[in-house]
């Protein structure tokens, strides 16, 4: 009797196959990528290859050529909106009263920091 | 067939225990702004640390409120910080004010409605404020009942300390904590690199530089994001004690780092301090061991402290 049959030969090899996948698909994101907090939790992953505009409740954001920026935002200083574009990895936008935060996260090279202050 | 599947996950299962262990990451708001903690080892118990702080040091509610309506405390927060507050203002004199909270409530410059007070109002509140009217015994903080504490110039160093201690509990071989204008970078990093850190530019261009540094506490103090315009000044969030006024330094820049056992504070507390010192009275702090600077004044110039490890950067439009 054979150790191992075909159907077998397929079941563990789509197993093994599907944990590479797995542990491989987070290097595909090469690009850099902006996660979007509401309070704490992680509401969206935008990457920043593309150009986009969006909501995230009432915070409006724009991608483009590779910056992300909060475009408007209900809150009164609208510190969030002067803030600027961000598009290295550890730079941040945070709209307080709507308790929104813009990071950039990915593939970090030698040159970023760990921390910006300031 | 069963010994096949068990062969195969359990090569699954040393394959995937193999790969490096990857950061643990966590974000949230706590003491009035978006913290990130980043670690090795859980990021679980770091948060809790910050939540509790900031829970009784928050001037808006909870303990640090009733204590404000009130005349004592036995908070073992409040004590603590007060206590280690007023040996820095031993150390270094008294322009960070725990006691001025009456003043910052009066200009109300994080409120929804901030606005220039009457001068007779800015007196009123000026006869509060005084640490000599504070009395610290039996693990008890007493007050006179008009003097408000506010502890935003220290709460976030000081929420560091209490990071750290965690810290040196835990297996964490390294950490990065940062709870905005205070943070922590404790242990090693994985690659064995120091850790960097970046000062932006208040102009919001290119950064001012970078800091190359080993396990340290790191603070920063400046005007320029949080403030408000009235009949087109701008008042920023650091009030001068003395005018009873938003300070009119000429610096608008000032990162902090310190090293050691309550170097969170410390470095909370000398942002603060020598913002509100001025160009004037930087010199002596620039030759220290015991912490670095790096500070811009309005004139696009750069004070950085002997023995510190930065790198200006050439585009950012001040030099030293």
């Amino acid at each position: 009797m054979k150790f191992i049959n075909l159907r077998d030969g397929i079941i563990v090899a789509a197993i093994f196959l599907s944990a590479l996948a797995f542990v491989f698909v987070g290097n595909f994101f090469s690009g850099q990528t902006a996660e979007i907090s509401v309070g704490g939790e992680v509401a969206r992953i935008v990457p920043l290859d593309k150009d986009d505009s969006f909501f995230v409740g009432d915070v409006s954001f724009e991608v483009k050529d590779g910056e992300i920026f909060v475009t408007d935002s209900p809150c009164r200083d609208k510190i969030c909106v002067k803030s600027g574009g961000i598009k290295n990895v550890g730079e941040t936008i945070i709209c307080l009263p709507e308790r929104v935060s813009v990071r950039i996260i990915g593939k970090s090279d030698s040159d970023s920091a760990d921390i910006i202050v300031g | 067939m069963k010994k096949s599947v068990a062969a195969a996950l359990a090569a699954v299962f040393i394959f995937c225990g193999c790969q490096k262990k990857s950061a643990e990451r966590s974000a949230f708001f706590a003491m009035d702004t978006f913290c990130t903690v980043v670690s090795d080892s859980s990021t679980e118990q770091i948060e809790k640390v910050i939540n509790t702080c900031s829970v009784n040091l928050d001037a808006y509610s909870g303990e640090l409120n009733s204590f404000n309506e009130n005349t004592f405390t036995k908070n073992e927060y409040i004590y603590d910080i007060t206590e280690k507050t007023f040996a820095l203002n031993d150390e270094f004199g008294d322009n960070v004010d725990i006691t001025s909270g009456a003043l910052t409530v009066l200009w109300g410059i994080s409120s929804d409605s901030p606005a220039v007070p009457e001068n007779t109002d800015i007196s009123l509140a000026l006869d509060t404020i005084g640490r000599e009217n504070i009395v610290l015994e039996n693990a008890t903080v007493k007050k006179p009942l008009s003097t408000k504490l506010d502890f935003g110039a220290v709460a976030k160093g000081y929420a560091c300390d209490l990071v750290y201690s965690e810290c040196e509990k835990s297996t964490a071989d390294y950490a990065i904590v940062s709870l905005g204008s205070s943070s922590l970078l404790y242990g090693k990093k994985p690659d064995g690199t120091d850790f960097r850190i970046e000062i932006k530019n208040p102009d919001g261009d290119a950064p001012l530089g970078m800091i190359t540094t080993s396990e340290c506490f790191v603070s920063t103090s400046g005007g320029y994001e949080r403030f408000f315009e009235a009949d087109g000044k701008k008042y920023c969030h650091i009030l001068d004690t003395e005018t009873g006024y938003p300070t009119e330094s000429d610096l608008v820049s000032v990162t902090v780092i310190c090293y050691g056992e309550n170097g969170g504070i410390k470095s909370d507390f000398l942002a603060t301090d020598i913002f509100l010192g001025g160009t004037k009275n930087l010199k002596k702090h620039l030759s220290r061991d015991d912490y670095k600077i790096v500070a811009a004044d309005k004139n696009k110039k750069l004070y950085v402290s002997s023995g510190l490890d930065f790198e200006i950067n050439l585009n950012s439009g001040y030099s030293l």
